[in-house]
């Protein structure tokens, strides 16, 4: 991370902008550079800028943002190279400038630690660098202020979307509509995803309270109503880490003769639809004419729903069977007695 | 053309083939779409009797020529037809708009026949129009031999084929305007009025039921194509030979939306 900031920090040095209207005693020049890093690819960053500096390279080494907190500790000029070394808080930088004879053009490189940014330059014309310098500065002013904008209304909209995530959450178990949890409610089982994304969530209120919701909506998925609300969905049993069948083993037996059975099992509502079903036929259901009684739901899904369901894996033939059979036939021929 | 039409029938086959028979027992072949997805059927191209179905051509035809306000004579075969009828009498006459709605409200085999012989001035070519309409729908498992659904040698179709024929009749306002009606009040020509009651019991009994067509013969049995749109989602679902036809429909009807959009 340190290395990433001072590589920010030497790309600054040399990003004092030309001003194109201020002419004056410093020098415009036009600087190629390219950084090389560590585990990062050769010639990241490769850009040509022209830049306004000081004639001395002391001073403009320590010129342009992110290094006014750097403090020139050593420099030598031999023939006509220099060398700078900076003291910045994330370690000692060094700059290193050979120029021509008419100083005209200059190849060098700034180095921390084992990072190295590789330049050239050409001097193109003059420049106020005070000027450019002030320029530069009420840019600066201006992003801040863009950015802190830009934070501002990014919380605003995080707080927001978090209380619409809390809402829907505390509509989920009522509708068991398991998508009203949305990602805050896959937390359980994907606690990475949402940790990247906590920024989004602060407090950690959303995921709190959808957690909350997706637990209550689990537990009435597992009883006979939840799960007819549900509509048996796949969906919805992975969410709460079961499986459809197995919620319907456990509930079928013990259902009652609710919708629940009438859809979902079979077997247990054979023997109760030929007791409870008979005479009630799908006009007279749908319009009223049928007692609405403590068997209608139950009636109402099993009609709608005996010649749909998938059978069961076939178990050897047994004496139970051949009862059941029987049981079987008297259902169709009372099932003759509807919709013809 | 014949090889576009056999192209076209492969491609219907190999996409209904496609489709996956989940639910086997709901009748002899069956066949389920939404928004225009195939869900699932079974035996979608086994050619089948198809009963009163057949009226949704005869309806077809009468919405293609357009002509409802021409007023047609009923002729004594017409007054004469078997089955689910209206009660005609021969020499009444009526508005075409007023036998179609008969035809696809009621189902009556009166009204039908009379249709039948005012668009194709006999019965034969009208049929002969039918079949030749069918073929252009690419219906390769179809083909007619009575204008009203009669069991006849010959008169067959399949739950894809009758798939297409829905979808043609659903793009007509009128047929979408009557076969959801619980009932229609027509008159003949200075004399009787009728009220009919739809057929299809669906309708006013399943929330968003629509239509389109009830059929019954004794070798068609129980026949049906239910149309049913809730909060913009359709869903179409044809039934041949399907004795629980009502509850089976409501069954596919709650299933079909009951699964997620894509």
């Amino acid at each position: 991370m340190k290395s990433r900031m001072f590589a920010v920090a030497l790309a600054g040095a040399l990003a004092l902008p030309f001003s194109a209207g201020a002419q004056g005693k410093d020098e415009l020049w036009e600087v190629s550079s390219q950084m090389n890093m560590p585990g990062m690819p050769p010639g990241m960053g490769a850009s040509t800028q022209r830049i306004c500096q000081d004639r001395d390279p002391a001073k403009h080494s320590a010129q342009g943002q992110n290094m006014d907190k750097c403090r020139v500790t050593d420099r030598r000029q031999s023939g006509n190279t220099f060398t700078v070394t900076m003291a910045c808080p994330d370690g000692t930088g060094v700059l290193e400038q050979t120029y021509n004879s008419a100083r005209t053009e200059y190849k060098g490189s700034m180095r921390m630690g084992d990072m190295v940014m590789n330049m050239s330059g050409r001097k193109v014309g003059s420049c106020d660098a005070q000027h450019a310098r002030g320029e530069q500065n009420a840019q600066q002013a201006q992003m801040k202020a863009d950015v802190d904008r830009a934070q501002a209304k990014f919380a605003t909209d995080a707080k927001r979307g978090q209380e619409e995530a809390i809402q829907n959450c505390a509509k989920a178990a009522d509708t068991m509509d398991v998508a009203k949890l949305g990602m805050w409610g896959q937390c359980h089982a994907q606690p990475e995803f949402c940790k990247s994304y906590a920024t989004l969530d602060p407090g950690g209120k959303a995921e709190k309270a959808c957690t909350a919701s997706r637990t209550q909506l689990c537990a009435k998925f597992q009883t006979p109503d939840g799960f007819v609300m549900a509509q048996g969905s796949e969906g919805t049993a992975k969410v709460c880490g079961v499986s459809v069948q197995a919620v319907k083993t456990s509930l079928c037996p013990k259902a009652g003769a609710t919708a629940f059975l009438g859809r979902y099992c079979p077997v247990e509502a054979k023997p109760l639809a030929q007791q409870h079903c008979q005479g009630r036929n799908f006009t007279a259901m749908r319009t009223g004419g049928a007692p609405k009684d403590q068997y209608y739901d139950f009636c109402t899904a099993y009609f709608a729903n005996a010649d749909l369901q998938e059978p069961r894996t076939p178990k050897p033939a047994s004496a139970a069977d051949t009862v059941k059979d029987g049981v079987g036939q008297g259902v169709n021929k009372l099932r003759g007695l509807f919709g013809r | 053309m014949r090889w576009l039409l056999a192209f076209a029938a492969l491609v219907a086959a190999a996409f209904a083939h496609a489709a996956e028979d989940r639910f086997p027992r709901v009748g002899e072949a069956y066949f389920v779409k939404r928004d225009g997805r195939v869900l699932w059927a079974g035996a979608a191209d086994r050619r089948l009797p198809l009963a009163s179905l057949t009226k949704m051509m005869t309806a077809l035809i009468a919405l293609e020529r357009g002509d409802l306000g021409a007023l047609a004579k009923v002729s004594r075969s017409a007054a004469g037809a078997t089955g689910t009828r209206m009660g005609l009498k021969p020499g009444e006459t009526l508005r075409v708009g007023d036998l179609l709605a008969a035809t696809v409200v009621r189902s009556a085999n009166d009204a039908c026949r009379a249709l039948a012989e005012h668009l194709g001035k006999t019965v034969t070519a009208f049929i002969a129009t039918m079949n030749a309409r069918a073929a252009a729908l690419g219906m390769a498992d179809t083909h007619f031999e009575d204008p009203c659904g009669h069991d006849r040698p010959g008169q067959f179709s399949s739950a894809a084929d009758l798939v297409r024929l829905a979808e043609a009749v659903a793009q007509h306002p009128e047929y979408m305007r009557l076969a959801r009606v619980p009932e229609v009040r027509i008159s003949a020509e200075g004399g009787r009025t009728f009220v009919l009651r739809n057929t299809n019991a669906l309708i006013g009994r399943y929330a968003g039921a629509i239509g389109l067509k009830t059929g019954y013969t004794e070798r068609a049995g129980n026949c049906l194509v239910a149309l049913a749109e809730r909060d913009g989602v359709r869903v179409l679902v044809v039934l041949l030979n399907a004795p629980n036809r009502w509850w089976n429909a409501v069954g596919l009807l709650d299933r079909a939306f009951e699964e997620p959009a894509r």
